[in-house]
């Protein structure tokens, strides 16, 4: 049968761990032998540990020198200056690697009025090319005077806009040609489709092109793409707010024609 | 590397600072102030980290860890724990990080697989031995040794910061960063787990005289 005090020393444990030297304990103590073996027992274990652990910490390592920690700190040190000094070169060739990667995935040269010839005229000649000259759909500023027979002028940031098609198709095409709005340049160049010429007013100019690159699957819908909104010489309002203008490619020199919906016939071979 | 004052003292003359001194001066850009505080600590915390480790491979990478730890952190030390308290904190808590991490690469010696032979060494103790006795007796010792060795690091750190450090049940919650009562508890706990370890090996107990040379 087990004394209830010895649940009791362990609840006083609990609470405070010297209630083993209480006077009260102590004289439960030498009446009940039960307690008094818990205790013993208790005691010698924690006695020989603790002689243990006294004599382990006299022989205890004492851990390196001063000498020996300093080269180490100072070594330390060293690095994470090095790593701290290393952060902004980091940073910057990150930006860096950022930039050039983007500069040859995402077309934002377009946006400042750059054109990678050398890889276009690479693409043109290795696969077989068209010409296209068409005119834009939307017309230059309506206040404009131009007229028929009027040359519009197109400024030369303008001129160098990568037609686009959707992206899928991969067209990309140089706009080549002097721009000149004229309804007579028009019928001169050949075009025969009456819708459009409906859709033209003498008073609204609009632009023509140029443009070569390698052949589309199908007859593309040639867009101009700018963010230069603003120096886009001579759009309406509506086209400023829209950086797309859609062109219709209208007149191809080596097919010769133009095809029923007003769109250019294409050659397939190399272009002059 | 190291800035040291510009009129040296030598270091054996600042011991006997106190460590807020110390740490002041330290933080003044006087790096002699941390070598006093290494100096003056260095034996502690390496003892400690033997004691709870048990290991003397770990002990000098241990105490280096800790002191670089204290390099960095000093000046964001806000004193408000005692200096002793905080280091013993942060080399209780990387001992116990090299520990599990040596854990996972280093497996135990065949031999100590199984905590102790316990069965075999029931016969090599007398009844009532006292402490003394098993002390001097080294192939007894060499058995309590092994069963020491199955207490819990956290358990063996515990009786050691309270009974042989010496500190309050307070400065040891500061350490473990456990209230009170938790320290209080777990000292219970690693008491018996202590006794249940010992025990078996140790024989019946007779308590006799023991009674008035128990340590408590």
């Amino acid at each position: 049968m087990s004394c209830n005090r010895l649940e009791l020393l362990h609840r006083l444990m609990l609470d405070d761990p010297d209630v083993l030297n209480s006077g009260d304990w102590k004289a439960h103590l030498e009446a009940c032998a039960e307690c008094r073996e818990a205790q013993y027992s208790m005691d010698r274990s924690l006695a020989i540990f603790l002689q243990f652990e006294a004599r382990s910490h006299a022989e205890a390592p004492s851990g390196p020198d001063w000498e020996q920690f300093s080269a180490t700190l100072t070594q330390h040190q060293s690095r994470r200056t090095g790593l701290r000094r290393l952060r902004l070169p980091m940073a910057a060739a990150s930006v860096a690697a950022l930039l050039v990667s983007g500069w040859f995935f995402w077309p934002f040269h377009s946006l400042i009025g750059f054109q990678p010839e050398a890889p276009l005229a690479e693409k043109a000649e290795s696969s077989p090319t068209f010409e296209a000259r068409g005119r834009s759909l939307i017309p230059v500023s309506n206040s404009s005077p131009a007229g028929p027979g009027i040359t519009v002028r197109v400024l030369p940031q303008f001129r160098r806009l990568v037609p686009m098609q959707g992206s899928s198709s991969g067209l990309q095409g140089i706009v080549t040609s002097e721009y000149v709005d004229s309804e007579a340049a028009l019928h001169s160049e050949g075009t025969t489709d009456s819708s459009q010429e409906a859709d033209v007013q003498p008073t609204t100019p609009r632009i023509f092109f140029l443009v070569k690159g390698p052949k589309p699957a199908k007859a593309p819908v040639i867009l101009f793409r700018t963010l230069k909104q603003k120096r886009i010489f001579g759009l309406n309002r509506a086209s400023n707010r829209n950086p797309v203008i859609q062109a219709l490619p209208v007149f191809s020199p080596a097919a010769g024609g133009s095809s029923s919906n007003g769109l250019a016939g294409f050659s397939t071979s190399p272009a002059p | 590397m190291i800035k040291k004052a510009e009129n040296p003292k030598s270091t054996v003359d600042w011991l006997g600072l106190d460590d807020d001194i110390l740490i002041r001066t330290f933080l003044k850009g006087d790096e002699t102030a941390f070598e006093v505080l290494f100096k003056k600590y260095r034996d502690q915390v390496a003892r400690l980290v033997y004691s709870i480790s048990k290991q003397e491979s770990l002990v000098d990478d241990v105490v280096q860890e800790v002191f670089l730890l204290v390099y960095r952190h000093l000046p964001k030390f806000r004193q408000q724990a005692a200096f002793k308290t905080w280091i013993y904190r942060i080399t209780f808590n990387e001992t116990l990080r090299q520990l599990n991490k040596s854990k996972k690469w280093q497996p135990l010696p065949e031999g100590e697989m199984e905590p102790a032979n316990v069965p075999s060494t029931l016969v090599i103790f007398e009844s009532g031995d006292s402490p003394e006795r098993v002390l001097i007796d080294g192939q007894k010792q060499a058995i309590v040794q092994n069963a020491l060795k199955t207490i819990k690091p956290a358990h063996r750190a515990i009786l050691i910061l309270y009974y042989l450090e010496d500190l309050s049940v307070q400065e040891i919650g500061q350490i473990l960063e456990i209230p009170e009562g938790s320290v209080k508890s777990r000292l219970y706990y690693a008491r018996l787990n202590l006794k249940n370890a010992l025990n078996p090996i140790l024989g019946p107990d007779v308590p006799g005289e023991a009674m008035d040379t128990h340590v408590l």
